[in-house]
């Protein structure tokens, strides 16, 4: 069965019903949500996440079909990384990895399951700045660090159908690698984001505005022209900040 | 009259909770009070004021609160008769959580704050086991992977209990809370109303009644 994911519009904080009328998203495709702060990208995000039958504030309803049962019940069909940059947990991160793969229910998918925590830190600190260690208290991670972590383990242990990201770009870690690895033909992926690079390689934005979905864009050819010249600046700029941030001068 | 227990350690978001399940039954035209029980007056009355819901604070200084709920269960259960009241939540703070304010019939809901330590649901127990549902409350607060490691330790510790989260800012959650607590028979309050929780042995002397306070008790 195709995994498809439906959203029926609700209201901005108006009251205003959304016009965009009803959005299909399915595997592969990559949508962004844009628009100022304030402006409904996260409530978005956790309406999809809850897969909420109309009961949030935007009165959305949203379906997942296509995806087991089992999946749905458990909580693990919509994955989702916020702008959280800190764990409260009192955990280390070797044990929070192994809690996490038991709670989704593939603890025994990696019979070791001690790999599997080195795994998620090893493609952490691939991600972020200074490495931590898999034995280190979750708490104690920086926020760059804390992101990554989340990164690694919502494909890693997560492995969710749907996958919500919330301003990647604000994370102090490597966006464009995140991506790389979180993206992937067999997810359904919206990234809430204010990076024009990020929205230009999406298949389409929905541009939010006072709560609601306002536009739904479909990249054209001639925005996706464009990426190349915007990846080269941004290269540039990463490369600045990488000099600059390790003690480098102009 | 439907009666209904909600307990958890203080600052737990019971209040909240309360609150949003109050807002739904008042959509369906039920009318909800509160009777309180914590160790101190906090002025939680003026919370469930703002939103025109009929409460009583009791202050529990000398002994347990949930103990003292057991006590004025009465009083309680007569209040909410003499109001004319639907719903009737008994919101209690209790203290060491050996036991627990659950009783046989009654509908018995337990709030564990998110932000309290993964070790946290094993420490109350009795709380936890001996709810019918059990809702981790501030899910807002941490990331998903802590909320899903949370949840699948309070399924572990009550396998039959719905457990759930919410979210206090917005109240998305607690809509099934309110859903069960409406959706129950009435109570009638029997006398020897059986605990659900075993209570624990004896009382320590520092905090039992007047005389507390000095190093070798009574």
């Amino acid at each position: 069965m195709n995994v498809v994911m439906r959203l029926e519009p609700g209201t901005d904080k108006q009251g205003r019903p959304e016009s965009c009328g009803v959005l299909e998203l399915r595997p592969g495709e990559v949508t962004t949500v844009a628009g100022p702060t304030g402006s409904g990208k996260t409530r978005l995000l956790a309406d999809i996440e809850r897969l909420t039958p109309g009961d949030s504030p935007t009165g959305r309803k949203v379906v997942l079909s296509g995806v087991p049962d089992e999946v749905l019940q458990s909580g693990f069909a919509v994955g989702r990384i916020s702008q959280a940059m800190q764990f409260f947990l009192d955990l280390t991160v070797r044990e929070f990895v192994k809690m996490h793969a038991q709670a989704r229910g593939n603890g025994d998918k990696d019979p070791t399951n001690e790999d599997l925590a080195e795994m998620v830190a090893n493609q952490a600190n691939r991600l972020a700045g200074e490495p931590f260690q898999v034995d280190q208290p979750l708490a104690t991670l920086s926020g760059g660090q804390a992101r990554a972590l989340m990164v690694a383990d919502v494909v890693l242990v997560a492995d969710a159908p749907v996958l919500l990201i919330d301003e990647i770009e604000n994370a102090g870690i490597d966006r464009h690698a995140a991506l790389e690895f979180l993206i992937e033909e067999r997810r359904i992926v919206l990234i809430a984001t204010h990076d024009p690079l990020i929205m230009l390689k999406s298949d389409r934005r929905l541009v939010m505005a006072e709560g609601g979905i306002r536009h739904v864009i479909d990249t054209s050819d001639g925005e996706r022209a464009e990426v190349e010249r915007l990846t080269r600046i941004d290269r540039e700029m990463a490369v600045l900040r990488d000099q600059l941030r390790r003690g480098g001068t102009l | 009259m439907k009666l209904a227990v909600v307990g958890g350690v203080h600052a737990s978001g019971k209040t909240s909770l309360i609150l949003h399940v109050a807002r739904h039954a008042a959509r369906q035209g039920l009318t909800t009070g509160v009777y309180k029980i914590d160790a101190m007056e906090a002025g939680d009355d003026q919370a469930y004021g703002r939103h025109d819901i009929p409460a009583v604070v009791h202050a529990a200084p000398d002994i347990c609160p949930d103990h003292e709920a057991m006590g004025v269960l009465d009083d309680a259960y007569s209040w909410g008769l003499a109001k004319g009241l639907d719903l009737l939540v008994i919101e209690t703070a209790g203290l060491c959580h050996r036991c627990s304010p659950f009783l046989g019939r009654f509908l018995s809901i337990c709030a564990v704050s998110g932000l309290a330590g993964i070790l946290a649901p094993a420490k109350m127990r009795p709380l936890v086991e001996g709810a019918d549902i059990v809702v981790l409350t501030r899910s807002e607060m941490i990331s998903q992977a802590e909320r899903q490691v949370f949840l699948d330790r309070l399924r572990e510790l009550n396998p039959s209990a719905l457990v759930m989260h919410v979210d206090g800012l917005t109240g998305e959650g607690t809509l099934p809370v309110a859903r069960a607590m409406i959706g129950r028979p009435d109570s009638v309050l029997l006398p020897l109303e059986p605990l659900r929780a075993r209570l624990p042995m004896g009382y320590c002397h520092f905090c039992q009644g007047p005389g507390a306070g000095r190093e070798l008790g009574l």
